[in-house]
């Protein structure tokens, strides 16, 4: 087998070495139940809201709080159906959100509620104009992911919510910023949402552990209920190893965020680079983030068959959102106007500043087996 | 140039005299503690004022949110500082209303008597340039939405703003003394710390726990109260943590138990006396209300003070009704935490009638069934100190 080349990072990211062994102790030795009364116990809830800090700080946050939940779908659900007892009012999501904020609108359109989807431009983000001309004082909730995670476009939050508060100064707004939060600064009180949904799994920390900033004052009720941890808004004993290793990624992270913007960004110019020393013509669907591209390789080979051919020889892609991977469309591409044939030939690319990348041998393998397809070998 | 700057408006300082001087290096000193954590910051004293500048266009809602909570800063506003050009005032004018619709109006001060417009001629002419760049908006001078202000300083310096952020007001922390809080973890003494800060009090809190009758969540609930109130307080707070367990278990095994509460709040209060006098804090702040439960009527308190000879006790909620102070532990934040239910000190070995109306002969026969000296003595000797630092 020739070297693995992971760029699948926008699914999800290895976990660092470091946070594993820094969280470590609370699978083994500190593996009491934060919520007891003894001294062990309340040291690591102590290491918990430590760990809130930490992120809060992260975020640039001084007066909000955040909540742990057990993952970014969690925080998303807990949020949007929050907002459900506001019945008569008018729902607004973007057209290209994440499937954990699709399926919350589309079961709030089952049970009777007026759910309309901002359009995205063509650059995969959403449709300034046409946002405003939708708020009016009926809206009583947005939904808007900072970056989208099918093709890293990047939507101005601050501006948004500046625009939609104009227009009705009682709207809650809510963004997804999983796929932004660790990608470059965020001051998420100057955005000025009301809600801000992060996940640890994205940057190098645990799977099944997200979390939810909450503005001071933006009222939230309980999605799931029980022994009333976090404050009442998240029961279920506390995923002590996932938070606390969520901390430590974040910390690492915030630390390196520049360097990991640079080493991404000179990724992405090499790999397109050698694209068209190669002769590609590819199309690159929204612009945004170097992370994540979206991008039509060459047309008529379908991104699925590719994901696959490109598998067998070590490199692992996606054809769009992982969690969505099994349904034949692409709802983002779809929202920015791509014709079909297109959206069916396309891959998602996502780096990560932790790996190595080597873009003459990467796509030295693309031509090959795009050539293959093709039948011309 | 073009600089983004906070300028910073402290209110009763000037009234202080001689004493100016000390007030605004301890606004000063607070400022650029709250402030740390920001990047290129940079504090300075300008005339009457002081003003952020430095940090980048990004951090400016962290600027603003920590200076929301500096005790001394009576109001502030985010400006634009540029030089004093007439051009240059124009642009940045338009700019910082072009998002803008509905009224306005254009307030200018000129402190710089060498610029050749007066504050008249400046306004009228940025009033009718904004009005041609941005079609939304229209004149009022009697009660505009929106108002620009043109500062025109010496130095070729202008500032242009157009919000003016409210502070909490009061005095710098630092300069009205040290204050000895007793921190119990319900809602009120957080607020009465947040009071006497407000007032520029330094505080310090002792908290009395009884482990292992009180759990170790009752002390991390302590050290968060800790951290809301180490934002009010220059950054830190240093808590006392002392132990009454020995005590109550001897009045509770000795005297009459209607005056458990009494003869407690009494060792309490002389400990904290003589913290004050070892660590030199001026005065010890409670979180008493009056007539609020059976140990703060005023023959209770009467009761109890008496043990404290040197020192002032400070009450700043005597006369709020709960549902104020209650307002003011939402404002702060502290709220949440302390209606979390564990027990405190004063909630174990509570009588089912306790004295409302204690007499002090009474009370002082109890405490002779105790070596009340010794049992004082030896709860002092389990005093712990923690720093507590703000988030």
């Amino acid at each position: 087998m020739e070297k693995i080349y992971y760029l699948d990072n926008a699914a999800t990211t290895k976990m660092f070495d470091d946070v594993i062994n820094g969280a470590q102790k609370f699978l083994d030795k500190d593996f009491y139940n934060p919520s007891a009364v003894y001294l062990p116990s309340v040291n690591i809830k102590r290491e918990i809201e430590d760990a809130r800090k930490t992120i809060l700080n992260c975020l640039g946050a001084v007066e909000g709080n955040l909540i742990f939940t057990g993952s970014a779908t969690e925080a998303n659900n807990t949020v949007i159906f929050s907002q459900v007892n506001r019945s008569g009012k008018r729902f607004l999501f973007g057209a290209g959100e994440h499937p954990s904020v699709i399926e919350c609108s589309k079961e709030l359109e089952r049970r009777g509620y007026r759910v309309e989807y901002i359009p995205l431009d063509k650059d995969g983000k959403i449709d300034e104009e046409k946002f405003v001309a939708m708020i009016d004082e009926n809206v009583a909730f947005i939904s808007i992911q900072h970056v989208s995670n099918e093709t890293g476009a990047v939507n101005d939050i601050q501006r948004l919510v500046k625009l939609a508060r104009k227009k009705n100064p009682t709207v809650v707004f809510h963004s997804d910023g999983v796929q932004a939060f660790m990608k470059f600064p965020i001051r998420v009180e100057s955005l000025d949402v009301d809600f801000y949904t992060i996940s640890a799994h994205k940057i190098g920390g645990p799977k099944g552990v997200g979390a939810l900033f909450i503005k001071k004052g933006a009222k939230i009720k309980p999605y799931i209920f029980g022994g009333g941890q976090e404050n009442g808004l998240r029961s279920g004993t506390e995923n002590v190893f996932g938070i606390i290793s969520f901390a430590l990624a974040a910390k690492k992270m915030n630390m390196d965020i520049q360097r990991n913007y640079d080493i991404v960004e000179k990724y992405r110019f090499e790999f397109l680079s050698e694209l068209e020393k190669n002769g590609f013509n590819y199309v690159i669907h929204g612009a945004g983030v170097p992370h994540t591209m979206n991008v039509m390789l060459k047309k008529g080979v379908r991104g699925e068959t590719l994901v696959h051919a490109l598998e067998a020889r070590g490199i692992y892609i996606s054809t769009g959102s992982a969690c969505s991977a099994t349904k034949n469309f692409n709802r983002t591409l779809e929202a920015m106007n791509i014709d079909k044939d297109e959206i069916l030939s396309s891959v998602r690319i996502s780096f990560s500043a932790y790996q190595d990348f080597d873009a003459k041998e990467v796509v030295k393998i693309l031509k090959d087996e795009i050539e293959k397809l093709e039948g011309k070998r | 140039m073009m600089e983004k700057v906070v300028l910073i408006r402290y209110g009763e300082i000037f009234l202080k005299g001689k004493n100016r001087n000390f007030f605004e290096n301890t606004l000063e000193n607070n400022i650029k503690n709250a402030l740390i954590s920001v990047d290129n910051v940079n504090v300075a004293k300008i005339p009457g004022r002081f003003m952020v500048s430095g940090f980048g266009e990004f951090d400016e809602d962290i600027v603003i949110n920590k200076l929301k909570k500096i005790a001394g800063i009576y109001s502030f506003s985010p400006a634009v500082l540029i030089e004093t050009q007439m051009e240059e005032i124009i642009s940045a004018s338009i700019d910082q209303l072009s998002d803008e619709q509905g009224t306005f109006k254009v307030v200018t001060n000129r402190a710089d008597k060498s610029f050749p417009l007066n504050s008249m001629e400046i306004s009228r002419l940025v009033g009718g340039r904004i009005l041609s760049a941005n079609r939304n908006l229209k004149v009022d001078v009697i009660n505009p939405q929106h108002i620009l202000n043109i500062d025109v300083r010496e130095n070729k310096r202008t500032y242009i703003f157009t919000k003016t952020i409210k502070g909490i007001g009061g005095m710098p922390v630092g300069c009205s003394g040290k204050g000895l809080l007793l921190l119990s973890g319900g809602i009120d003494s957080p607020v009465a710390g947040f009071m006497m800060a407000k007032r520029g009090a330094k505080l310090y809190a002792l908290h009395f726990h009884s482990f292992p009758y009180t759990s170790e969540l009752a002390r991390l609930k302590v050290e968060e109260l800790s951290q809301k109130i180490a934002e009010y307080n220059a950054g830190e707070l240093t808590v006392f943590m002392c132990s009454m367990t020995k005590y109550q278990e001897m009045i509770n095994r000795n005297c009459n138990p209607i005056y458990n509460i009494t003869l407690l709040r009494r060792a309490m209060f002389t400990v904290a006396e003589r913290l004050c006098k070892e660590k030199g804090i001026d005065m010890i702040i409670s979180g008493e209300n009056l007539g609020q439960v059976a140990s703060q009527t005023i023959e209770s308190m009467t009761v109890v003070s008496n043990v404290v000879k040197d020192i002032p006790i400070m009450r700043p909620l005597i006369a709020f009704d709960k549902q104020e102070t209650i307002d003011i532990a939402r404002q702060i934040d502290t709220y949440d935490i302390s209606i979390r239910p564990y027990e405190d000190c004063c909630t174990i070995f509570v009588p089912d009638n306790p004295v409302t109306r204690p007499k002090l002969f009474k009370v002082e026969a109890e405490e002779k069934k105790l070596d009340f000296d010794k049992l004082v003595d030896e709860s002092y000797e389990t005093m712990e100190t923690v720093v507590i630092k703000a988030r």
